[in-house]
């Protein structure tokens, strides 16, 4: 779930930047965003065209591989999601049945939302899958930042190529973007309000464009966040997704 | 015997009035069977047509590990050495006469202001126009065989959904085989108008090689469908998959091929309840026929109760008199089914010659995805017309028992006395 907020601020490095090479920048984006377990309540607010529908959440996640989300707002309350490594289930408390996300429809948008249930759970980590290096340095929004360009080193990297932009002080992304191997744009990413918890900046208001639909984006609000707290084991489980 | 069939005969000539209502029921009740029954087969027939000729072929040959994992339609569990596995496909029965490898993948296709997810499909367009006719149904356009690289053929309805035409570019987007998402534009090359509305709101066709760029496919294929030879019936097309499935299973270990039987086993267990459906109204359009016989015969028992005395009196027994008037029953019966077989053979021969527009029987219903939307040819079933017309007559034969019975039942003294 972590992967919402800051899968586009994990770079990976090549060459000389500045002083800095690629691969210390992301050491110290790293730094920034490492971390043992997480624990937010979370809103999606999903633009479409006119409309906007918001759906909370309280999630929980220990590493990369286990994630556990409570939707809360009325129309999806008791929805949960469970996700252990690669595997997704979702349960409906109106039907009580529990479906397992798998193929395609890891692709789609979450709760109709512009972010895939794959961006939402990826795990793997970007280091070994993209080769980086630095573009050039840009201000974004007033604050200065390095543009990476990251290419997937192997074909099973979520995307082709991606660009980040990362603050040149708080080593966090400040916009990210998105592209297919056919060079077509897919999504962006800006980060729109980065908070200092516990000595690490974080990016907590998160908005994600799908490129491939009109008059549509996603805001992602973390609040309530809590970094490295310890979770039970049961929480990962069936039992507390059907309980 | 001959006396009494006669007698029999004169007495139904002579309640004209009566007889022709009875007989009108039963005739529109055996001819509304012949007709519905007729309709249901041209249905059957139509609907596995379609399967057959647009979407899912004769048999169909995939791993099991694809076949239980179908749902997601997923770019694993390919068929390995495709090529050789078709060979072995055509050498594996006599009644195979074509076979292409096909990729199915889910895809969505947008305007950019709209998207709408898609069953795609990688063919090799000109082996595929061997075994499936979606060349026949391109409306607007050209069928990917004679269509410029980076081309796609979609549904036609499809189209109109998001705005685009003929020679528009179209974004489709899918997950690859390696599990990420790629973007692509292409040309609409052609559009398609099947009788099967899945194919015209949710298809797009396109070639191997833009697939394998596309998705990254390396050669794989996912399914092969086949061509099977003609069969005048249904039941022998469905036999013959089943037997050049088992052909094709044998020659194919490891793999699995499954008829037109399995693959359209949902349609086939609708058409199952179906079946119970008409058994059920016809039934009860034959009881209603009955009905009307007891009645008919009721009603000339009781307004010829003197006429039984005087025939008893002349000597005439029981059992005769209950001959009588099961005879009468019997008559009506026959000519009743007789009319109502005519009635029946009349509406197949029309239906079947200049079939019935599928829009005008079901109107606008969303048939659940029955792949039939143009015009229903009834189906001739001369077993069931024999079958209705005996049915015909056995209602008529139990119906008449029972005033018969009564009529003989009857005393000589209480016949006359009754006014």
């Amino acid at each position: 779930m972590k992967r919402i907020f800051f899968v586009y601020l994990i770079t990976l490095a090549a060459g000389a930047a500045f002083g800095q090479t690629a691969a210390e920048i992301l050491r110290k984006v790293d730094e920034n965003q490492a971390f043992q377990s997480i624990e937010y309540t979370g809103r999606m607010e999903i633009v479409l065209g006119g409309d906007t529908r918001v759906k909370t959440m309280r999630t929980w996640a220990v590493g990369d591989s286990k994630a556990f989300v409570e939707f809360t707002n009325p129309e999806d309350r008791g929805t949960r999601m469970l996700k252990l490594d690669k595997n997704l289930w979702m349960y409906f408390p109106k039907e009580q049945d529990t479906v397992k996300i798998s193929g395609h429809l890891l692709k789609e948008g979450m709760m109709g939302s512009d972010v895939s249930y794959e961006d939402a759970m990826e795990s793997d980590a970007l280091l070994d899958k993209y080769s980086a290096s630095v573009l050039r340095e840009e201000a974004v929004e007033g604050r200065p930042a390095w543009v990476l360009e990251l290419k997937a080193k192997v074909p099973t990297a979520t995307y082709d190529r991606r660009l980040v932009w990362i603050d040149k002080e708080r080593y966090v992304s400040l916009k990210g973007e998105m592209y297919a191997r056919s060079g077509k744009l897919l999504k962006e990413s800006r980060s729109l309000e980065v908070r200092n918890i516990g000595g690490r900046w974080y990016p907590v208001r998160t908005e994600m464009v799908n490129r491939l639909r009109k008059d549509t984006r996603t805001v992602f609000v973390l609040e309530d966040l809590k970094l490295d707290t310890r979770i039970p084991d049961s929480r990962f489980s069936m039992a507390e997704l059907t309980k | 015997m001959n006396t009494l069939f006669k007698i029999a005969a004169r007495n139904v000539l002579r309640n004209k009035r009566r007889t022709a209502i009875t007989g009108i029921v039963m005739m529109f009740g055996i001819g509304l069977y012949i007709y519905a029954d007729s309709i249901l087969k041209g249905m059957d027939r139509m609907t596995i047509d379609n399967m057959v000729n647009y979407t899912e072929s004769f048999l169909k040959v995939r791993t099991p590990e694809y076949v239980s994992n179908l749902q997601g339609n997923p770019l694993e569990h390919g068929i390995p050495d495709p090529e050789a596995t078709i060979r072995k496909i055509l050498a594996a029965d006599p009644t195979m006469k074509a076979a292409a490898p096909r990729t199915r993948f889910v895809a969505r296709l947008s305007n950019y202001e709209d998207e709408i997810p898609v069953l795609a499909t990688a063919v090799d367009p000109v082996r595929d126009g061997e075994v499936l006719r979606l060349t026949d149904v391109v409306v607007q356009g050209v069928w990917l065989d004679k269509a410029e690289p980076r081309s796609v053929v979609i549904g036609a309805d499809l189209a109109a959904e998001l705005g685009l035409g003929l020679g528009d570019y179209v974004l489709v987007s899918a997950s690859t085989v390696y599990e990420n998402v790629n973007a692509d534009e292409y040309r609409i090359a052609g559009l398609l108008a099947a009788p099967d509305p899945s194919l015209n709101k949710a298809a797009l066709f396109m070639t191997f090689p833009d697939a394998d760029e596309f998705l990254g496919l390396n050669g794989l294929v996912t399914e092969i469908v086949t061509a099977g030879r003609a069969y005048p019936a249904l039941d022998a097309l469905l036999k013959g998959a089943d037997g050049a499935a088992a052909s094709v299973s044998k020659a194919l270990p490891g793999l699995q091929a499954d008829p037109i039987r399995v693959l359209a086993q949902d349609y086939l267990a609708m058409r199952e309840m179906k079946g119970k459906f008409s058994s059920a109204i016809i039934l009860i359009m034959l009881v209603i026929a009955g009905v009307g016989i007891v009645n008919t015969i009721l009603m000339a028992v009781y307004a010829r109760i003197r006429e039984i005395g005087v025939l008893r009196a002349y000597g005439m027994t029981a059992k005769e008199i209950r001959r009588l008037f099961t005879l009468e029953g019997l008559i009506v019966g026959a000519v009743g089914s007789l009319a109502g077989v005519l009635l029946g053979v009349a509406i197949v021969a029309v239906t079947s010659t200049y079939g019935l527009s599928f829009a005008q029987i079901v109107g606008d219903v969303d048939m659940g995805g029955i792949p039939i939307m143009d015009r229903l040819y009834g189906e001739w079933n001369f077993g069931n017309m024999v079958f209705g017309f005996l049915f015909g007559m056995f209602v008529s034969f139990l119906s008449a028992r029972i005033p018969a019975k009564r009529a003989a039942k009857m005393q000589v003294t209480d016949a006359l006395r009754f006014v």
